[in-house]
C-alpha cells in the first residue's frame, strides 16, 4: 500500500527540480574529492548520460570541469542522450531494500558503451567521505563517533531486511 | 549613449557607479544591523555556508570583491592561515573604511583596497579563489565584471558569487509584499533612508535568476556552473570553475 502510494505521488514541479538540484550538487560534491574520478569525466566532456526511473528523467552532461550539470533542452526539443541508464525497479520500498542489502539495483544500459564503462569505474570507486565533511562543521571527534554510530544503526538494518527476505 | 538599470529606472550606464556608490554610503555605518534586520539573522547563516563551500585550505590566495563589511573576508583569512592571503576590496571607500575597522578589531590586517570589479588591478591567474557577496548585481557590466574575475584565478580556480535571487514559486507573493512594503520602512526606521532599501528590493527584482547568471557565467570564462539555492531562492550561490 505504501508501495502504491509512493508511485502514484506527483510532487510539485519546482520541489521536484530543487530537489534534482541538490542531488546532482552532493554527486559534484563527492566527484570533487576525487581527483582521479574529476579526470575520467572530464575526458567525457560534453558527453550526456540520461537516468530515467518511473517517470523522472534526469539528464546529465559532462563539463571541462570532470563535473556534471543539468542539460537545460530547449522547449519543444528532445534530448537525444549519448548514453540512457534506466533503473528497472518501479517500487521505491524494494529499491530501497536493495540499497540496505547493499546491492545494486537493475539498470538497463542503452548508448555508448565506453561512457558507461567509465560510469560504472565512478559507482564502484567513488565513496562520499562523510566523515570528512561532517569534520568540517562539527570537528574530527564528534564526527567519527556520529558516522560511527551511524555504520552501526545501516548494519542492524541491513541485517534486519536479510532477515525479513530470508 | 548606453543606458542600464538602476533599481526599476534606466539610467545612463555612467550614471549608475555613482548612484549606487550613493545608496552605501548612505547606509554603511547601518549596514550589518539591516542585514540582520532584513534577513531576520539568516545572512550570517548564507555567508557561513558559503564559507563552508570554499572549503579553503592553509596557504591559499583568496580575493574578496565588493567585501563592504567584511565578513567573509574574515573568516577565509581564519581558513587559510599566516602563509595564505586574503585581500579584502571594494569600490566603496565608506563601506571597505568600517571592514577595515572591524577586521582590525578582530587582530587581523588584510591587505585592504578600493577597487573597481570591472578592471581588477592583479596579475593573471593569482588566486585560488574568488568571492562577491551581494555585490555583483551592483556592478554595471556584469560580463566586463565576471571576466576579470575568471582572468585573475589559476586555472580551475572557484569563483563564489552569493547573490538575491528568484524566490520558489510558493512563496513570491508574499516575498513580494516584504520586500516593498516592509522593507523600505525597516529602512526608513533604523538607517533612515527609504529610498536605498527601496533600491535593494528593486535590484533584486532586475538581476539576473539562477538559470540567467549561470549562462552569463559559462560565457565568461567558467566551463562549470553550480548552483546552489538557499532559503528557497531567495538567495543563490553560485559556483564557477574557471576551464
Amino acid at each position: 500500500m505504501l508501495n502504491t502510494f509512493l508511485k502514484s505521488f506527483q510532487p510539485p514541479a519546482w520541489l521536484l527540480a530543487e530537489a534534482q538540484q541538490k542531488a546532482l550538487l552532493l554527486v559534484n560534491h563527492v566527484l570533487m574529492q576525487e581527483p582521479e574520478a574529476m579526470a575520467r569525466v572530464a575526458r567525457h566532456q560534453g558527453r550526456s548520460v540520461q537516468v530515467v526511473w518511473r517517470q523522472f528523467t534526469v539528464p546529465l552532461m559532462a563539463t571541462p570541469a570532470g563535473l556534471f550539470e543539468w542539460i537545460e533542452a530547449p522547449t519543444g526539443l528532445s534530448l537525444t542522450p549519448d548514453l540512457t541508464l534506466t533503473v528497472v525497479e518501479e517500487a521505491p520500498l524494494n529499491l530501497l531494500q536493495t540499497a540496505l542489502a547493499g546491492e545494486k539495483p537493475q539498470v538497463r544500459i542503452e548508448g555508448d558503451i565506453q561512457w558507461a564503462a567509465e560510469l560504472n569505474w565512478l559507482v564502484d570507486h567513488v565513496r562520499w567521505d562523510l566523515e570528512e565533511d561532517l569534520s568540517r562543521l562539527i570537528g574530527d571527534a564528534p564526527a567519527h563517533t556520529l558516522v560511527s554510530g551511524a555504520k552501526q544503526l545501516a548494519d542492524a538494518l541491513k541485517a534486519f531486511v536479510a532477515r525479513r527476505t530470508a | 549613449m548606453s543606458t542600464t538599470h538602476f533599481g526599476f529606472q534606466s539610467v545612463d550606464e555612467t550614471e549608475k557607479a555613482s548612484r549606487v556608490r550613493g545608496v552605501f554610503d548612505s547606509v554603511a555605518t547601518k549596514y550589518d544591523v539591516m542585514n540582520d534586520l532584513m534577513s531576520m539573522g539568516l545572512h550570517r547563516a548564507w555567508k557561513a555556508y558559503t564559507v563552508m563551500v570554499a572549503n579553503l585550505k592553509p596557504g591559499q590566495q583568496v580575493l574578496d570583491i565588493a567585501g563592504g563589511t567584511g565578513d567573509l573576508a574574515m573568516a577565509f583569512a581564519k581558513k587559510v592561515g599566516a602563509t595564505g592571503r586574503v585581500v579584502h576590496t571594494d569600490i566603496n571607500e565608506a563601506m571597505l573604511r568600517v571592514g577595515r575597522e572591524r577586521l582590525i578589531n578582530h587582530g587581523l590586517a588584510l591587505p585592504t583596497l578600493v577597487c573597481d570589479a570591472e578592471k581588477l588591478p592583479f596579475p593573471d591567474a593569482h588566486f585560488d579563489l574568488v568571492s562577491v557577496a551581494f555585490g555583483l548585481r551592483n556592478m554595471t557590466h556584469k560580463d566586463a565584471a565576471l571576466r576579470e574575475m575568471a582572468r585573475v584565478l589559476k586555472p580551475r580556480g572557484r569563483l563564489l558569487v552569493l547573490e538575491f535571487s528568484k524566490v520558489a514559486e510558493p512563496l513570491r507573493k508574499p516575498y513580494d509584499w516584504y520586500s516593498f512594503k516592509i522593507l523600505p520602512k525597516l529602512g526608513q526606521l533604523v538607517a533612515g533612508d527609504a529610498d536605498s532599501y527601496r533600491y535593494l528590493a528593486e535590484s533584486i527584482r532586475m538581476h539576473p535568476d539562477q538559470k540567467e547568471l549561470k549562462a552569463l557565467m559559462k560565457a565568461n570564462g567558467f566551463g562549470h556552473v553550480d548552483v546552489h539555492n538557499l532559503s528557497a531562492g531567495v538567495v543563490a550561490l553560485h559556483v564557477g570553475v574557471k576551464c
